[in-house]
């Protein structure tokens, strides 16, 4: 049953198709147009199309993100990067370089200080929970470093699009805020299946929806001698 | 010694000629037919969303498949339609024969595909600027694909066309032996369609659709749509020798 509901649009699509084609069939005593009319009709409309062919590519970008989509094994080797990076975490060892291309830094941060405590504090645990590590330094100041794991949707990359943290320094206690929450709508354009066909994109055939989401991190370099007071992982 | 030599490949080129201007028709039939395919796109062909407490998104997609199926299906009822008698009668005005007929036919269907496919591409690009002056709130992603994708793309979509227009050849071969293959036609597509349903498998017309599909090797894919365009051609050459000749 339900391949036959399933034909009937297919069916209904030929019929209406058959009955324009008809229609327009030139018949042998009187045509129903003649052949400059055509031309000329035929002619603008391949025009329209050049000219919106070349709109398409003057498009305003700047306010819309002419994303490069992924194809699944390249978000694969990121996720697969991603995945080492909570074991490397908890293995006390965060090189940046060693995450290139599957962590990016969003913002960065840097507090002068002198106290000899300091407590994290998380305004909304529920929400946003990042993981946050601790290396110890020399230095007299507090930085901090937000990275987030590159976040793809369907082969896009929106990393951009995922707001960072707030955080504030009020004495020896630093609280960190949630990012604005953010709800992005996206349009995805694609061209007709022969095109994603060859190009090792997604089919109609063999589509899966692919992507990555959700890691974060923060990073904090704190003076050596501080007492620090909240859930951490310490690292290098 | 003839005092005017013929040669077979002028009176195709002349034939071929003549289609292009006589047969315009078929031309604005496209053009409906890609506008309704663009209207119908317009309304996106799927959406998913997700996301967490800080960032959700939802995504809408838009391609220019149904562009592509709906030029498809124009290929196909095209090619009928150019077997008719109406059509094969218009060669009576040349010195013709069978072969300079079906090669000019060819030559008009194979234009016809060209042109056809290059306008997916374009009625593709022409539903992008039509939403972002339309709905310019929201971040649109479009799929960028090289040069060299893009014109294996228009290849592609060149030779699936034009796979349908022999597919058309070859019906319209059919229905010119008997007008019964009208009614026959039809009921035997869907009739297999809906007996390959009945089973707890399809196969039938999933694997003839993966066939093509599923093949990501250009080459292959050339190959094999070339060899089954050629396969519906040659039937219906042959079919039409059993056609009886013009009074």
């Amino acid at each position: 049953m339900s391949l036959l509901l399933a034909i009937v649009p297919i069916i209904v699509v030929v019929l209406l198709l058959s009955g324009i084609l008809f229609a327009f069939k030139p018949k042998k005593k009187k045509p129903v147009m003649g052949v400059k009319k055509t031309k000329w009709i035929v002619g603008s409309y391949a025009v329209i199309l050049i000219i919106a062919t070349v709109l398409s590519f003057l498009l305003p970008i700047d306010r819309n993100t002419a994303g490069k989509s992924l194809s699944k094994s390249e978000v694969d080797k990121i996720q697969k990067v991603q995945d080492s990076i909570y074991g490397s975490i908890s293995n006390g060892r965060f090189k940046e370089q060693e995450f290139k291309g599957a962590l990016i830094k969003k913002k960065s941060w840097s507090f002068p200080f002198n106290e000899k405590a300091l407590t994290f504090s998380l305004r909304n645990p529920d929400n946003f929970s990042p993981s946050i590590l601790v290396e110890k330094t020399n230095a007299r100041e507090i930085q901090g470093i937000y990275y987030v794991g590159k976040a793809i949707v369907d082969g896009i990359d929106v990393t951009d699009k995922i707001s960072s943290p707030t955080i504030h320094l009020n004495h020896s206690s630093l609280i960190i805020g949630n990012p604005d929450a953010k709800e992005v709508k996206f349009a995805k354009f694609s061209t007709a299946f022969s095109f994603d066909q060859f190009s090792g994109k997604p089919t109609v055939f063999n589509h899966e929806s692919y992507g990555i989401f959700g890691i974060d991190i923060l990073y904090l370099k704190v003076p050596k001698n501080v007492q620090i007071t909240g859930d951490y992982h310490p690292v290098n | 010694m003839y005092l005017a030599e013929v040669n077979a490949w002028d009176i195709v080129k002349k034939q071929y000629q003549y289609k292009l201007q006589s047969y315009m028709g078929v031309f604005t039939s496209l053009i409906v037919i890609q506008i309704i395919a663009i209207l119908f796109s317009f309304n996106g062909t799927g959406m998913s969303g997700g996301g967490s407490s800080t960032f959700s998104y939802s995504l809408n997609y838009y391609s220019g498949s149904m562009i592509l199926i709906f030029t498809m299906i124009w290929g196909l009822i095209t090619a009928i339609i150019i077997t008719s008698k109406a059509y094969r009668y218009d060669d009576y005005s040349f010195i013709t024969n069978r072969g300079t007929t079906h090669t000019s036919n060819l030559l008009f269907l194979l234009s016809a595909s060209i042109f056809a496919g290059i306008t997916v591409l374009l009625c593709t690009h022409f539903i992008q600027v039509l939403y972002i002056y339309s709905v310019n709130s929201e971040s649109v992603m479009f799929e960028q694909l090289t040069i060299i994708q893009n014109l294996k793309g228009i290849s592609g979509t060149i030779l699936y066309i034009f796979f349908f227009t022999s597919i058309g050849y070859f019906i319209g071969s059919l229905i010119q032996i008997s007008r019964l293959f009208i009614f026959v036609l039809p009921v035997l597509f869907f009739g297999a369609v809906i007996a390959d349903g009945l089973g707890k498998e399809q196969s039938m017309i999933p694997h003839v659709i993966k066939f093509f599909g599923n093949e990501s090797s250009f080459g292959l894919f050339i190959l094999k749509i070339l060899a089954a365009s050629a396969l519906m051609y040659g039937f219906a050459i042959i079919i039409s020798k059993k056609l009886e000749v013009r009074p």
